[in-house]
């Protein structure tokens, strides 16, 4: 083939420019430490990977403040249950030393009194609040739980609707406990049964309380039982999405990580090709047939 | 016969004179663009019969001639086409690259992450006002990016479009130069003294073809017609026919057309014509369709929740964002809103309350809705007759509805789209990326963000309820189809189109390197035929140089022989 001597230069013009641009792609990839940047670099399905890949990081980090707060909530419902479940206990062994034969009456009204004070604290446990919010009315949390109705009784005043938080894949987590669960109920009815025999001197009818005081005092050690489940559960749904999070950063790492020692050795191969191009470039002149007419 | 030397050697001295001038000028000319090498057609002159003998009468320069090969030439050109268009093409994509983000910061991607982010997040604190707050941020980003998007990609769109009209004019003055060179060189005879002007018809013909391909077709003496792929005539005869932009598109860009006729005309795929057309119609005006789809099942889909859902409180008054023809049927096509065609047989229920807070009646009152009859003037009548409320059409035609002094009332379980399609009780208002905005209640204040439902027993409105913030926060990943086309989740359609802008990227990118290389070794080709080797062509000036020297030898030698002669007569 006949070769010109601007053929011989442009060749070697686009030599160069071809390890420029190895040299230049290579600096990017180690300054930033990844394969690519841009869809335009990554070409489509790679980057579509690496989105992919991050809206599945931020679902997982919205699932963790999810379950936070499911936790939280379920958390400072099961302090309130342990606390009534406490002033069960104390109510149990109230009944049972008021329903000996050698207590009198005056005793018994002064114990009416305690219970009062007892039947204050689960009411004032029942309607906790979380953050401002009512824990056990369900989602009607701007209301008490629980108010005292026209007859004198402590009633529920919330709704049915339990409070979810939702996970991204679409499970959802009931986060409360609601106050028409019956065991309050049964508390609820067994302190004030024991309160009005106490009140009335009434024997059998203290007697009788500590059955029904055993029997909701185990009913609110279930309940608080289940919240500990949830509890647990929540758990390890956390451990599972701090699972999954750290599986996802190997995955972008794998991903996008650029191979620095390759990259490297790639970037030495075009220096020397440059090197050797310029050399040539600079020898190409001397080589003309002008340096040798005299 | 002496002096028959002496002629003989003096058309050698010139014929070797005028060769040397030939090289001079291809020297001269090495680095010239579109310079094709001459050599001199050397050629014996007519010999003589003196006696039995035929004797040489010397040499002369018959002509110059210049070295090409139309063949590769053809081939540089139709590569050019190739270049000009990926060139075009890779260019105007590489120029929104910032459209689409990278992974320092993924734009649209990470704006509608951090959207159903906050939605999620309000999900678990539906009453919580710093959680709305939050939500109205992230979605007046969300917002924004999708308002940029769309504006840098019909800025570029536009800009495609204004390149086309600079490269016609481009493309005229070429044929015109094409045209008069033509002519020139028919004037002047297809060889010999037309090779500057055949050179400088192949470089504009060179030029032209990187614009939009072309058909060369030689008519003889120097002669060519220039014709599009399709085979309309573009110049011929010494005569340029123009391109213009012919008619436009119902909501699109003008074609081309021939100016002379206004016929429309077909210039093939390929050409950076070609290329802008491409990209400005099949690249932009496709990432434009898709960034206005996505906003548009964002907004309706988001509004069909929001608009039967309330904020922990009841509401006073009402007005829908959309205007409506009372006339009308809700979805008939000529209302303006862009949502019409969504609406379908169903209902909606209003849920009254007194100062109490007590619903009137219990369960609220259903107001029935049939796809093609109901009018928003039988919607007014229907909302007229329930008690603690009243409803009517502004100057504007938006249907208001007040509640009576004390009274409050909510939307909920709107089964025929009517609320969200009129955009009554909506989270956005608008439909494309340019016109999505957030409602006028959300932007003044975030806690009008609708969270949950009523109970459809009791109407009772619950603080904590967070059906509808779930359920928005759902629409992430559903597959959506408003506005027809294929569903698609909205996260798909935001990786998709990134994924498309990447794959279109990498296939332009491939394609000009392939005809960049190929370009490169059809240019080699064409310089080894047609380019000038400075060693050539000294060495042909020492081949002349040689022959001239020999030449004066023969006129000195031949002068010697005369004088010698001349001596014998005296």
């Amino acid at each position: 083939m006949r070769v010109t001597t601007a053929q011989l230069y442009s060749t070697l013009l686009n030599g160069v420019s071809q390890q420029q641009d190895i040299l230049n792609q290579g600096n990017a990839q180690i300054s930033s430490g990844t394969r690519y940047q841009t869809p335009a670099q990554a070409g489509g399905l790679n980057y579509k990977v690496s989105l992919n890949i991050r809206q599945t990081q931020s679902e997982l980090k919205g699932d963790l403040g999810s379950i936070a707060t499911a936790a939280s909530r379920l958390s400072s419902s099961m302090s309130s249950l342990n606390d009534i479940g406490n002033v069960m206990t104390r109510a149990q062994a109230l009944a049972v030393q008021m329903g000996t034969a050698s207590t009198n009456a005056t005793q018994r009204q002064s114990a009416a009194q305690q219970l009062t004070q007892l039947l204050n604290q689960v009411t004032s446990d029942a309607n906790k609040k979380w953050q401002g919010q009512s824990l056990f009315a369900g989602t009607a949390v701007d209301k008490p739980a629980f108010v005292t109705d026209a007859s004198g009784k402590i009633v529920y005043n919330g709704n049915a609707q339990d409070r979810t938080v939702a996970i991204s894949d679409g499970q959802q987590v009931i986060s409360n406990v609601r106050g028409d669960n019956p065991a309050f109920t049964a508390a609820f009815s067994a302190l004030e049964g024991f309160k009005i025999a106490l009140q009335n001197n009434d024997v059998t009818g203290v007697r009788n309380a500590i059955g029904a005081l055993t029997n909701a005092g185990n009913g609110i050690i279930s309940l608080t039982s289940d919240v500990g489940a949830r509890l647990n559960s929540a758990t390890l749904n956390k451990t599972a999405i701090q699972d999954r999070q750290l599986n996802l950063k190997k995955q972008l790492n794998t991903q996008e990580a650029v191979d620095i020692p390759s990259v490297v050795v790639r970037m030495q191969q075009s220096r020397i090709a440059l090197q050797a191009a310029y050399k040539e470039i600079s020898q190409l002149q001397s080589l003309s047939l002008t340096n040798f007419l005299k | 016969m002496i002096l028959d030397s002496l002629n003989i050697a003096a058309s050698g001295l010139n014929t070797q004179q005028s060769a040397i001038n030939v090289v001079a000028n291809n020297i001269a000319n090495a680095n010239t663009p579109g310079y094709s090498r001459q050599v001199a057609d050397i050629a014996t002159l007519s010999s003589q019969q003196v006696g039995n003998l035929n004797l040489g009468n010397g040499v002369t320069v018959g002509g110059v001639k210049r070295i090409v090969d139309p063949m590769i030439n053809k081939a540089v050109a139709n590569n050019g086409a190739q270049q000009g268009y990926w060139n075009t093409l890779n260019t105007g994509l590489n120029s929104v690259g910032g459209v689409f983000g990278s992974l320092q910061s993924t734009g649209l991607s990470s704006a509608l992450n951090n959207f159903f982010l906050s939605w999620q997040q309000l999900s678990n604190n539906p009453q919580d006002n710093a959680q709305k707050a939050n939500v109205r941020a992230k979605s007046q980003t969300l917002i924004s990016n999708l308002a940029d998007m769309n504006k840098q990609l019909v800025a570029a769109q536009n800009s495609a479009n204004s390149q086309i009209d600079s490269q016609i004019q481009q493309v005229n003055q070429l044929l015109d130069n094409i045209a008069s060179l033509s002519k020139q060189i028919n004037q002047q005879g297809a060889s010999g003294t037309a090779n500057t002007l055949l050179d400088k018809r192949d470089q504009a013909i060179s030029k032209l073809s990187k614009l939009i391909p072309v058909q060369q077709v030689s008519t003889g003496n120097g002669g060519m017609m220039l014709q599009t792929v399709s085979g309309d005539l573009l110049t011929g005869d010494g005569v340029a026919r123009h391109l213009a932009r012919g008619a436009a598109t119902a909501g699109g860009f003008a074609g081309l057309a021939i100016a002379q006729t206004g016929q429309p005309v077909n210039i093939g795929t390929t050409g950076s014509i070609a290329g802008l057309i491409d990209l400005r119609d099949n690249k932009l005006g496709s990432y434009i369709k898709q960034v206005n789809s996505l906003a548009e099942n964002l907004a309706f889909s988001v509004n069909q929740i929001h608009a039967s859902a309330n904020s922990g409180t009841a509401s006073t008054a009402l007005t829908s964002a959309q205007t409506s023809n009372p006339t009308l049927a809700l979805n008939d096509p000529a209302q303006q809103t862009p949502f019409a065609g969504q609406i379908k047989s169903g209902s909606f229920k209003i849920n009254v309350y007194n100062g109490n807070s007590t619903a009137t009646p219990s369960g609220g009152t259903v107001i029935n809705i049939t796809a093609g009859v109901t009018t928003m003037a039988n919607i007014v009548t229907s909302l007229n007759a329930v008690s603690g409320i009243s409803a009517s059409l502004d100057a504007g035609n938006h249907l208001n509805i007040t509640a009576a002094a004390g009274s409050s009332f909510t939307l909920s379980g709107d089964s025929s789209n009517v609320l969200a399609a009129y955009e009554m009780n909506s989270f956005f208002t608008g439909s494309g990326a340019s016109t999505l905005k957030l409602s006028a209640a959300i932007q003044n204040n975030p806690s009008a963000i609708n969270t949950g439902g009523v109970d459809s027993l009791t109407s009772a409105i619950s603080s904590g309820d967070n059906s509808a913030a779930l359920g928005i926060m759902k629409l992430q990943n559903q597959a959506l189809s408003f506005g027809g086309g294929t569903g698609a989740s909205l996260n798909d359609r935001t990786t998709t189109l990134t994924a498309q802008y990447g794959n279109d990227v990498a296939t332009s990118l491939q394609q000009q390197q392939y005809s960049t290389a190929e370009g490169a070794a059809l240019t080699a080709q064409q310089k080894s035929i047609s380019g000038v080797s400075t060693d050539q062509a000294l060495v042909s000036m020492l081949k002349f140089q040689q022959a001239y020297n020999a030449s004066a030898k023969v006129i000195t030698t031949t002068n010697t022989m005369m004088a010698s002669l001349m001596g014998l007569i005296r």
